[in-house]
């Protein structure tokens, strides 16, 4: 039965991945309450603008005055790995009992949480249940993002600043992690080691767009130098 | 200013779906057994990789207000843990929280 891959999905995400992005979120909520957005603005960043750093680049550039062109295109380049997600994705749960509308819906949720624990699993899942499994996986992740954000905005007087200083490393902390579990073959030993190693450098010469190229470099380096395998 | 934040949120909105239905229509004729499937999961793991290395060495946020040593000695912490504890990813994220809490305060 493909429901029960909605509840495989929801399980696997329960736990160290809704915690890890939870905290992260939580911290976002807090910051959100500090910066004089109310509730409900809160409550609607995280459910329709769902992709942390995004968010936050939209936050910094409302309080530093930034026009509106400017926050849809910091935006915009932000978030701009979610293509290159999306698009490996989409092909390894397409089928065709699913309407092709669906996958606008299903798209909304991937981010990096859901992505880098996807990919450890779903070669394991046929073919048939990807997509439910990946909505149970994903969709969790992004409801679960919406509360903890609203739960930041509502207890961020009770938690101490420096203990959200703490929470907000558990996040990336826990994405190297899932990043190192991932690991499995020596062309991505090497994208891992190009990336670390040139994402400082393109960072001090093109900033945020460093970040973007370097992956772009590591990637298509290694698929070169490997093709023929 | 209230206004602003509506508004802000609506185009950030926008902006980000954009990036994801934009990769649902370019995906439509993308073979997972092809090179250019590959390709794109190369990319996506060494984008994935650089947002991980930014946010240790140039993080933005509250985080900032953390030394670079102590960031980067938590991550070496937590990558010893990892294979220490034959890949317990739990014992070992939760050990590294502790251990940046302590290094930091």
């Amino acid at each position: 039965m493909n429901t029960n891959y909605y509840i495989k999905g929801f399980s696997d995400a329960c736990g160290v991945p809704i915690i890890g992005l939870g905290l992260s979120m939580f911290t976002f909520g807090a910051y959100l309450n500090s910066s004089n957005f109310n509730l409900f603005q809160s409550f609607l960043s995280t459910f329709f603008a769902f992709a942390l750093p995004g968010q936050f680049v939209m936050v910094e550039t409302v309080l530093s005055g930034g026009n509106l062109l400017n926050i849809f295109f910091a935006v915009l380049f932000t978030n701009a790995r979610l293509f290159p997600m999306t698009m490996h994705i989409m092909p390894t749960v397409k089928n065709k009992k699913i309407q092709p509308w669906k996958y606008f819906i299903l798209c909304h949720f991937i981010a990096v949480t859901a992505w880098i624990n996807y990919i450890s699993i779903y070669k394991k899942i046929n073919f048939s249940s990807r997509y439910q499994y990946f909505f149970g996986l994903a969709g969790s992740l992004w409801i679960s993002s919406v509360i903890f954000t609203m739960l930041g905005f509502i207890f961020s007087s009770i938690v101490s600043y420096k203990l959200l200083i703490i929470l907000v490393f558990f996040n990336p902390m826990y994405f190297l992690i899932m990043t190192l579990k991932n690991l499995v073959t020596k062309q991505l030993v090497i994208i891992f080691i190009l990336s670390i190693i040139l994402t400082p450098l393109l960072y001090f010469l093109i900033n945020d767009w460093g970040v973007m190229i370097a992956g772009l470099i590591s990637g298509t380096l290694v698929f070169f130098i490997f093709r023929k395998n | 200013m209230n206004e602003n934040i509506y508004i802000a949120i609506l185009l950030a909105s926008i902006a980000t779906y954009l990036c994801r239905a934009s990769g649902v229509i370019f995906s439509k004729k993308i073979n997972i057994h092809s090179g250019f499937f590959k390709w794109i999961e190369y990319i996506s793991m060494g984008i994935i990789i650089s947002v991980i290395t930014k946010i240790i060495f140039f993080p933005e946020g509250i985080l900032i207000q953390t030394s670079l040593s102590s960031r980067l000695t938590t991550i070496l912490f937590l990558i010893t843990i990892y294979y220490l504890s034959k890949k317990n990813i739990l014992l070992s994220l939760i050990s590294s929280t502790i251990f940046f809490s302590l290094i930091n305060y």
